[in-house]
C-alpha cells in the first residue's frame, strides 16, 4: 500500500515537472550576440542604429532591451551584478558611474590601440571627462545634453504678442497674460525630482554662477544665502503663478510635456534634448496622435536673468546616455566593435539627425529634420550654448540629490521654509562620504 | 434580519445600493470613455494589431495556466496533509508556510533573482511560475485547509474501508465535494498571476517573454503617451479576469463561504 | 496489504480528532511528502530571501560593489534615527486604519443590503467586485487619470456640476495624496470585503434573527447584536489580511505618486525600494525589510491572540 501511495505521488511530481521543464523556451545562441540595455533610446530608435550597425558588421546580433527609467535601475542593478546579462549599457554620468566601476571595463587601452593617445580630442571635453578618472575611461558619451533652457511654443507667444521672458518679472507676466487666457503660461511636471533639480540648478547658477558645485564639493555650505536665496525664488514659483496648479502631481514626461506639445501650455523647462520636438517626423507623429493640426515652432531660450547682470543663464549639461561595457561580458570583442561603431562618425552623425547633440567634435544637427527656419536657426545656437556650459547636471552623491530633492518638494508643498529646507540638505551634505572620487 | 413585508425597507436598500453602484461603476466607465476617444474602436484595433501583443498574451496564460496548476497541486496536498493527516510538528510548519505570506516581494527580488541565477532561469516561463507559486500558496493553502477542516473525517473514514491510499481518497473522494473551493483557488491564482507588474519586468527581460501588464509601457513612447490606446490596452488586458471570474462566479461564492470564514 | 500508516481501517467516529492514525509512526513519516513541495517552495523563495536579506542588512554595501563592509546592527540603529522612517511608519499605519476600516463598514452594509429583497443583485454583485480583479497596474493608470487636477475626470465632473471650488489636485497635494490614495484602495478592496461578509451570512440562520424580533429588537438592534457579533471571524479575517496587505501595498504607490509630494505618501514598501534600488543603500534597505517583516509578525500574532483569547 506504501508503495503505491509513493509511486502515485512520484507519478504526479514527474508530471508536474515535465509539464514545467516542457514550458521552458529553448533558445538558439547566435555566435556573437551583443545584449544592449538601456532606458534611452525608445526601442525603434535603437533600432535604426542596430540596423545601421548590422550594414558594417552583419555578423554581429545586437539586441535592445529597453526599460523605464527607474526600472531600468532596478533591473540593471541584477543583471550586471549576476554575472553576464548585459554585454554594453547605458548610463548616466555622476552616481551611476561611480555606484557601477566594479562592473565597467576600462576602455584607454581599447582607445589608446584603436585612435593613439590623442584619441580624447575627438570627443567635446563637456561630455568625456565626467566619464574617466585618471587613466580609467569608464565609459563613452554616446551623445550630450544640457538643461536649462526655457522652451516657448512661439506660435502662442506670437498669437497673444509675447516674448520669451528675459527677467523674473517678464516670466510673471507672460505666465500671468497666458493663464488668463486660457492657456498654461508654464508647465512643470514637478512629481519628477529630476526636472525640480534642474530648476534649482538654473536659479542657482543664475543667482550666484557656479556656487552650487562648490557646494556638491563641499566647500561652500548649502546654508549659503545665495543658495537659500535660490531656493525662495523656487518657493515664490508656487505663489507668484509660474507654477501652474497641480504641478507637483504631475510628471514632466509625458504628462507635462504632453500639454506643451499640444499647444494647452506655452512655456516649460527642457534642455537641449527637447530638440526632438522640433523633429519633422517626430511632430507629425505627435499631430496624429494627440489630435491638433496648428503649425507650431518650438524654440529654445536660455533662463532669464535674475540677477540683474544683464546675461541669461547659462547651460549646464554632460553625457546624456554614457555607453559601457559589463567587466564579465563573453564577447568583449563584438562588444568594443559595437561600442566603438556606436561613437563613429557614422553613428554619430545619426545622432545628428536626429537631432541629439553629437558627443564627437565636429558633427552638425541636421538642419534638414526641422520645419520652420527659426528652428533651424536653433540648432546652431544650442550648439554654441552647449560649449558656453557653466558646469555638470548630475551629482555625485546620491544623498545629496535625495536631500535635495525632499527640500524642494518640503518648500514647495508648504512645509517648510527655504533656510530650514536648506539646512536640512547641508545636515546631509557633512554626512557625505567623499573621499571616494 | 429584514422585515420582508415593508417594500419601504427594500425601496431605500434599492436606492443606497444604486447610489454605491454608480460611485463604484463610474472608474469602470470612465476607462472605457478614454479608451473609445479619438479613433474609436480603431484603438483596440491598434493595441491588438501591435506585433507583440500576441506574444505578451501568450506569455501571461502560459504563466498563469503554470501556475494554477502547481499551485492547485501544490496547495490541495499540502492542505489535506495539515487537515487530515497526521505527522509531528504540524503546527510549527503550518504557521513556517503561512509566514510566507507576510514579506512584499519586493524585499526579496535580490534573492529570488541569485537563485534563478544558479539555476539558469531567466527569461523562462518557470522565472515567474516558481516564485508566483511561492506567494500565492500559503493564502490558498489557509484557504483550502479551512475548508477540509469542515469535512467530516466519517468520509475519508469510509473511503479507507474500500482499501483507498489516502491519495486516492483526495482525488476521489475530497476533490469531488470541494469543486467551489477548488474554484476559489484556481479564480485567486488566477487574478494573482495574470495581474503581477513587479517580478514579471524584471525578471523577463527578453521582449519577446515580457507580459501583459507590460503592454501599456508599449503605447507610452518617446513623443508621448498614447492615453487612449493606453486605456484600450488597459480594458484588453482585464478583460481575460473579468471573464474568469464571471465565470466561476458562483463556485467562487460557495468557495468563499466554505473556506474563508474562520 | 493493509499496512499502510496514513489511514486506518478502522473506524472512530467517536474521536473527534481530526486524525485518523493511531499506529506507531514509522521511521519516515510519508505524510510528510504530501507537504514536501510546499516547503520546498516556500523555503526555497521566502525563506531563503529573508536570511539573505538578514545578511544583507548587517553591511554598508551599495548592493553592486564587489566589497562591502561589516557594521553589525548600524542600519537599524540608523533606521531609528531616520524621519523618513517614521514618516513613512506613520502613512502606512494611517492608510492601514482608514481602509481597513472603510472597506468593512462599506463591505457590510453592502452585504446587507444585498440580503433584502432588492432586485439587480447580481448585477451589484459584478459592480462590486469587478474592481478586485484587477490589476493594479492598471487600477493605477485609470485613477491618475481621473485623478489628475488638469484634464481628469473628477475635477471635470466637479466643475460640469458646477461644484467647481471642489475641484483639487488631489495627488499634487500633500494635505490630500495620502487619503486619494487610500480612496483608490478602497474602491479597489471594497468588494473583497462585501464578498466575504456576503458568504459569511449567508450562512447565518435565520432563525436567530426571528427570535431577536420576538424579543422586540427592531432591524437596527437585529444588526448590532445578530449580525455584528456573528461575524466576528470574518472582521478578524479582514483585519489580519488588510494589514498584512497594506504593509505589501507597493504598486499603486510606486505607479501613482511614488511616495510624494515630498514624502507625503512615503510607505514603507516604497522606502525599501528606493533605498535599496535608486539610491544604492542595499544594506539599508534589507534592514528596512527585516523591519518591516518584524512588524508584520507582530500584528500577526497580536491579531490572533485576541482572536482566540475571546
Amino acid at each position: 500500500m506504501r508503495s503505491k501511495i509513493s509511486r502515485s505521488l512520484f507519478t504526479l511530481v514527474v508530471l508536474t515537472a515535465v509539464l514545467l521543464v516542457g514550458l521552458a523556451p529553448l533558445q538558439a545562441q547566435p555566435t556573437a550576440t551583443v545584449e544592449w540595455w538601456g532606458w534611452n533610446p525608445s526601442i525603434e530608435r535603437a533600432q535604426a542604429f542596430i540596423d545601421a550597425f548590422n550594414v558594417t558588421y552583419p555578423d554581429i546580433q545586437v539586441n535592445y532591451t529597453f526599460n523605464q527609467y527607474n526600472d531600468y535601475l532596478n533591473v540593471l542593478r541584477l543583471g550586471v551584478t549576476s554575472g553576464s546579462d548585459p554585454d554594453v549599457f547605458g548610463l548616466q554620468a555622476g552616481a551611476l558611474v561611480s555606484e557601477y566601476q566594479d562592473f565597467l571595463l576600462d576602455l584607454t587601452p581599447l582607445l589608446q590601440e584603436t585612435y593613439g593617445d590623442s584619441w580624447r580630442d575627438r570627443f567635446y571635453a563637456l561630455g568625456i571627462d565626467p566619464l574617466t578618472s585618471g587613466d580609467v575611461t569608464y565609459a563613452l558619451p554616446w551623445y550630450l545634453s544640457a538643461a536649462g533652457y526655457l522652451w516657448y511654443n512661439q506660435y502662442l507667444l506670437d498669437q497673444y504678442g509675447l516674448s520669451a521672458p528675459t527677467t523674473w518679472q517678464e516670466w510673471i507676466d507672460v505666465t500671468k497674460t497666458f493663464n488668463d487666457n486660457g492657456i498654461t503660461g508654464f508647465v512643470q511636471g514637478a512629481r519628477d525630482a529630476w526636472v525640480n533639480y534642474d530648476m534649482y540648478i538654473a536659479l542657482a547658477n543664475e543667482i550666484a554662477p557656479g556656487k552650487i558645485y562648490q557646494a556638491e564639493a563641499g566647500e561652500v555650505p548649502w546654508t549659503d544665502p545665495d543658495l537659500v536665496m535660490a531656493m525662495d525664488y523656487w518657493r515664490q514659483m508656487f505663489e507668484n503663478g509660474i507654477m501652474q496648479e497641480g504641478a507637483l502631481g504631475v510628471a514632466q514626461y509625458p504628462d507635462a510635456r504632453e500639454l506643451w506639445i499640444q499647444g494647452k501650455a506655452a512655456g516649460i523647462l527642457m534642455g537641449s534634448w527637447n530638440t526632438d520636438s522640433m523633429e519633422k517626423n517626430a511632430y507629425a507623429v505627435m499631430q496624429e496622435s494627440l489630435g491638433f493640426d496648428e503649425v507650431y515652432s518650438f524654440l529654445p531660450f536660455l533662463f532669464p536673468d535674475i540677477n540683474g547682470d544683464g546675461e541669461p543663464g547659462r547651460l549646464f549639461g554632460g553625457p546624456d546616455v554614457a555607453l559601457a561595457i559589463n567587466t564579465s561580458t563573453d564577447v568583449p570583442e563584438a562588444a568594443w566593435t559595437f561600442l566603438n561603431w556606436m561613437t563613429s562618425e557614422e553613428a554619430q552623425a545619426l545622432q545628428g539627425s536626429f537631432l541629439n547633440v553629437p558627443a564627437l567634435v565636429g558633427i552638425p544637427l541636421n538642419e534638414e529634420a526641422v520645419n520652420t527656419d527659426s528652428e533651424r536657426a536653433a540648432l546652431g545656437q544650442i550648439l554654441s550654448d552647449l560649449e558656453n556650459s557653466i558646469g555638470k547636471r548630475e551629482f555625485l552623491y546620491l544623498d545629496l540629490r535625495t536631500a535635495l530633492a525632499d527640500a524642494l518638494q518640503n518648500v514647495a508643498t508648504g512645509v517648510q521654509s527655504p533656510e530650514d529646507a536648506m539646512a536640512a540638505v547641508e545636515a546631509v551634505s557633512q554626512t557625505v562620504d567623499r573621499s571616494g572620487s | 434580519m429584514f422585515d420582508h413585508n415593508r417594500p419601504v425597507v427594500t425601496f431605500i436598500a434599492q436606492a443606497i445600493l444604486t447610489l454605491l453602484a454608480i460611485i463604484f461603476a463610474l472608474p469602470l466607465v470612465a476607462v472605457i470613455g478614454v479608451s473609445l476617444r479619438g479613433e474609436g474602436l480603431q484603438n483596440y484595433v491598434t493595441v491588438l494589431t501591435h506585433p507583440l501583443f500576441p506574444r505578451f498574451f501568450l506569455n501571461s496564460a502560459v504563466v498563469t495556466a503554470g501556475t494554477i496548476v502547481l499551485v492547485f497541486v501544490v496547495t490541495w496536498l499540502a492542505a489535506y496533509a495539515f487537515s487530515k493527516l497526521k505527522f509531528r510538528g504540524k503546527p510549527l510548519l503550518f504557521n513556517m508556510v503561512i509566514m510566507g505570506l507576510l514579506l512584499p516581494s519586493i524585499a526579496l527580488i535580490v534573492p529570488i533573482y541569485i537563485t534563478f541565477r544558479q539555476l539558469g532561469l531567466f527569461n523562462s516561463y518557470l522565472a515567474l511560475i516558481l516564485p508566483y507559486t511561492a506567494f500565492t500558496a500559503p493564502f490558498t493553502l489557509l484557504l483550502v485547509r479551512n475548508f477540509l477542516d469542515t469535512v467530516p473525517d466519517e468520509l475519508l473514514d469510509a473511503a479507507r474501508i474500500d482499501g483507498c491510499s489516502s491519495l486516492t481518497a483526495l482525488m476521489w473522494i475530497v476533490l469531488p465535494v470541494s469543486k467551489a473551493i477548488s474554484a476559489v483557488v484556481v479564480v485567486w491564482t488566477f487574478l494573482q498571476s495574470w495581474n503581477e507588474y513587479f517580478l514579471a519586468l524584471v525578471f523577463m527581460q527578453d521582449s519577446s517573454m515580457r507580459t501583459v501588464t507590460q503592454v501599456p509601457q508599449f503605447f507610452t513612447g518617446e513623443f508621448s503617451v498614447d492615453v487612449t490606446k493606453v486605456f484600450a490596452s488597459l480594458v484588453l488586458i482585464s478583460l481575460p479576469v473579468i471573464i474568469a471570474y464571471l465565470f466561476l462566479q458562483k463556485s467562487f461564492e460557495q468557495g468563499v463561504t466554505s473556506g474563508a470564514i474562520r | 496489504m493493509n499496512n499502510h500508516r496514513t489511514l486506518s481501517l478502522r473506524r472512530e467516529q467517536e474521536q473527534p480528532a481530526q486524525s485518523v492514525t493511531t499506529r506507531p509512526q514509522p521511521r519516515f513519516n510519508l505524510n510528510y511528502l504530501y507537504i514536501l513541495p510546499m516547503l520546498s517552495l516556500v523555503v526555497a523563495f521566502i525563506y531563503y530571501g529573508i536570511i539573505y536579506t538578514a545578511d544583507v542588512s548587517l553591511y554598508d554595501w551599495n548592493g553592486i560593489s564587489l566589497n562591502r563592509k561589516f557594521i553589525g546592527l548600524d542600519n537599524y540603529q540608523a533606521i531609528l534615527r531616520d524621519p523618513v522612517f517614521f514618516q513613512a511608519l506613520k502613512n502606512t499605519f494611517l492608510f492601514m486604519f482608514v481602509t481597513i476600516l472603510t472597506q468593512m463598514v462599506l463591505g457590510l452594509t453592502i452585504a446587507v443590503l444585498l440580503r433584502s429583497q432588492v432586485r439587480l443583485k447580481s448585477i451589484y454583485k459584478i459592480i462590486f467586485f469587478v474592481p478586485v480583479v484587477l490589476a493594479s497596474a492598471v487600477v493605477s493608470y485609470i485613477f491618475r487619470q481621473i485623478l489628475n487636477a488638469n484634464g481628469g475626470e473628477l475635477n471635470a465632473a466637479l466643475t460640469a456640476m458646477g461644484l467647481e471650488s471642489l475641484a483639487h489636485p488631489w495627488l499634487a497635494d500633500p494635505a490630500t495624496a495620502l487619503l486619494a490614495l487610500a480612496a483608490i484602495n478602497i474602491w479597489q478592496w471594497t468588494g473583497f470585503s462585501f464578498m466575504m461578509y456576503f458568504a459569511a451570512l449567508t450562512v447565518i440562520d435565520e432563525h436567530l434573527y426571528e427570535a431577536a424580533r420576538i424579543d422586540g429588537a427592531n432591524f437596527w438592534q437585529r444588526v448590532f447584536y445578530v449580525t455584528i457579533p456573528l461575524l466576528r471571524p470574518t472582521h478578524f479575517s479582514l483585519i489580519i489580511l488588510g494589514m498584512i496587505g497594506t504593509l505589501k501595498t507597493f504598486d499603486i504607490v510606486y505607479l501613482t505618486t511614488n511616495g510624494g509630494p515630498g514624502r507625503s505618501t512615503e510607505m514603507l514598501s516604497t522606502y525599501i525600494f528606493k533605498r535599496g534600488i535608486l539610491e544604492f543603500d542595499a544594506g539599508y534597505s534589507a534592514a528596512l525589510s527585516i523591519i518591516l517583516l518584524l512588524i508584520a509578525l507582530v500584528l500577526t500574532v497580536v491579531q490572533l491572540r485576541a482572536y482566540s483569547d475571546q
